[in-house]
């Protein structure tokens, strides 16, 4: 495994090792690896509304009616709206949590493969402000969802099932799959 | 003058019927489905493949059919799904044709909880062919994280199948000029294919129909022109087997024992590409 492509292994596996050596009674953490366990946390946070708020809602279950899958979407991103009314952008992207995640994809962006990675963000990418940069705004129904491209995630921590990564234009979006929202946002996370 | 506008007529009949004409070998106990990529405008030009499609399916009576991704443009509201996917292909959809989606970067992941898509609510997902020796593995290429490669790598040494087959939206190798290869995901995915025997890769993003010399001894087609097309954007490249950037296409497939025999069909009837892969012997290729 070349651990230097995969930076969020690292930082976490220096954190155990560096708690570790320091034992148990002076428990010190790489400042970063604070940062992932804090950013966890806080997805944690919003999951347990999400699965909470999904029980209340239709269930999102295989149909052979549209309707269903919409009725469904659009009923879990009311509930969430209305339970995150008071949102903002860093309530899960903090600026110190977005800081680091902007040096995580630092090299992906300006190193060797910098022009492949950008090309992929811009294929196909939706126009210039198609997708609104607002925490509980709907992802615009109609607009592409951009490719992430694959060396990004690989930079990225792990996310639960029902949210993914999105890069619109220089933002990274974290995107609520089921309910089509925009959950936060990083802006000027591809320099 | 009638009878001359009758005898024309019958000329033009004849005619579209011959160059419809399915040339796969269909033999008995084969592995028979189509393939449609970028499908999703419910447009003049989708409903033309749809009905060259459906005719081809009177001849050559396919079970099932692969959708490359892009299954539905714009909204995907209850009507986009029966303008877009239910009426074009509702005679095959009667007659029992399943279709099996990948998705496009055009398409909400929330389409895989869409029985007729059969992706059993899941981004990637595999099945087996109802009947030879032959499974299928649908990848979300918008979105290649940790948990896809995990699975691939467990799903696909998993299988006994002689025939891995892949289908995903965005093409590893392309001469498009407006989008080309991916190559960050081939990183990621072609060495998983070549490890684990994958023989051939069905793609589409590029509305076009390009067939690429085996890279690596792995056939790539990629068929994204069902219902879009970016006419004359095949550019010049040493890996173009055959290329087709003229008209809209769909594709048909027959697999038997260690053949598979393709034909690619555009929406005016004509046959544009045809051919066979022979299956690479997995276990020979990895003693090499």
């Amino acid at each position: 495994m070349n651990l230097s492509r995969y930076p969020v292994a690292v930082l976490l596996l220096s954190s155990v090792a560096v708690a570790g050596a320091v034992g148990i009674q002076q428990p010190k953490t790489n400042p970063d690896a604070q940062l992932l366990q804090d950013f966890k946390a806080r997805v944690d946070k919003y999951m347990e509304l999400h699965k909470r708020l999904e029980k209340e809602s239709p269930p999102l279950k295989e149909t052979k009616d549209p309707a269903k899958i919409k009725a469904s979407q659009e009923a879990l991103a009311e509930k969430i709206r209305a339970a995150r009314k008071d949102a903002r952008q860093g309530d899960i992207f903090t600026p110190e949590i977005a800081q680091l995640f902007r040096r995580l994809l630092y090299p992906e962006v300006k190193g060797p493969e910098a022009k492949e990675t950008k090309r992929v963000i811009k294929d196909d990418a939706p126009p210039p402000k198609a997708v609104p940069l607002k925490v509980n705004a709907e992802y615009p129904e109609g607009q592409p969802l951009p490719t992430v491209p694959a060396n990004l995630l690989a930079q990225l921590p792990k996310l639960p099932e029902d949210l993914e990564y999105r890069v619109v234009s220089d933002a990274l979006i974290l995107r609520d799959v089921h309910a089509n929202l925009i959950v936060d946002f990083i802006p000027k996370a591809i320099r | 003058m009638r009878r001359r506008l009758a005898s024309t007529l019958l000329f033009l009949i004849v005619a579209s019927l011959q160059a419809q004409q399915v040339t796969l070998p269909k033999k008995p106990e084969s592995v028979r489905f189509a393939i449609i990529g970028d499908s999703g405008t419910g447009g003049d030009a989708q409903l033309r493949v749809a009905e060259k499609l459906i005719a081809a399916h009177r001849e050559y009576p396919f079970e099932f059919a692969l959708m490359m991704g892009d299954n539905l443009y714009g909204g995907d509201g209850p009507t986009d799904y029966q303008k877009k996917f239910e009426r074009p292909y509702k005679p095959l959809l009667d007659a029992g044709v399943k279709f099996y989606a990948a998705l496009g970067n055009h398409d909400d992941p929330n389409e895989r909880f869409y029985k007729p898509f059969n992706m059993s609510g899941e981004r990637y997902y595999s099945f087996k062919a109802p009947r030879g020796s032959v499974r299928f593995f649908a990848l979300d290429s918008n979105y290649v994280d940790k948990d896809q490669m995990a699975w691939l790598e467990k799903e696909l040494p998993a299988s006994q199948s002689d025939w891995k087959i892949c289908f995903f939206h965005h093409p590893l190798y392309s001469s498009g000029e407006k989008h080309g290869p991916e190559v960050e995901i081939r990183e990621k995915l072609e060495p998983l294919f070549l490890k684990y025997g994958v023989d051939v890769v069905f793609t589409g993003h590029e509305h076009f129909y390009e067939r690429i010399k085996p890279q690596k001894g792995i056939t790539y087609f990629i068929q994204g022109s069902s219902a879009k097309l970016r006419k004359g954007n095949i550019g010049p490249s040493t890996t173009t087997a055959k290329g087709f950037d003229q008209g809209y296409t769909f594709m048909l497939i027959e697999i038997d024992k260690d053949q598979l025999f393709f034909q690619t069909i555009s929406d005016e009837g004509k046959t544009v590409d045809s051919g066979v892969v022979t299956r690479r012997d997995s276990k020979q290729m990895t003693e090499r």
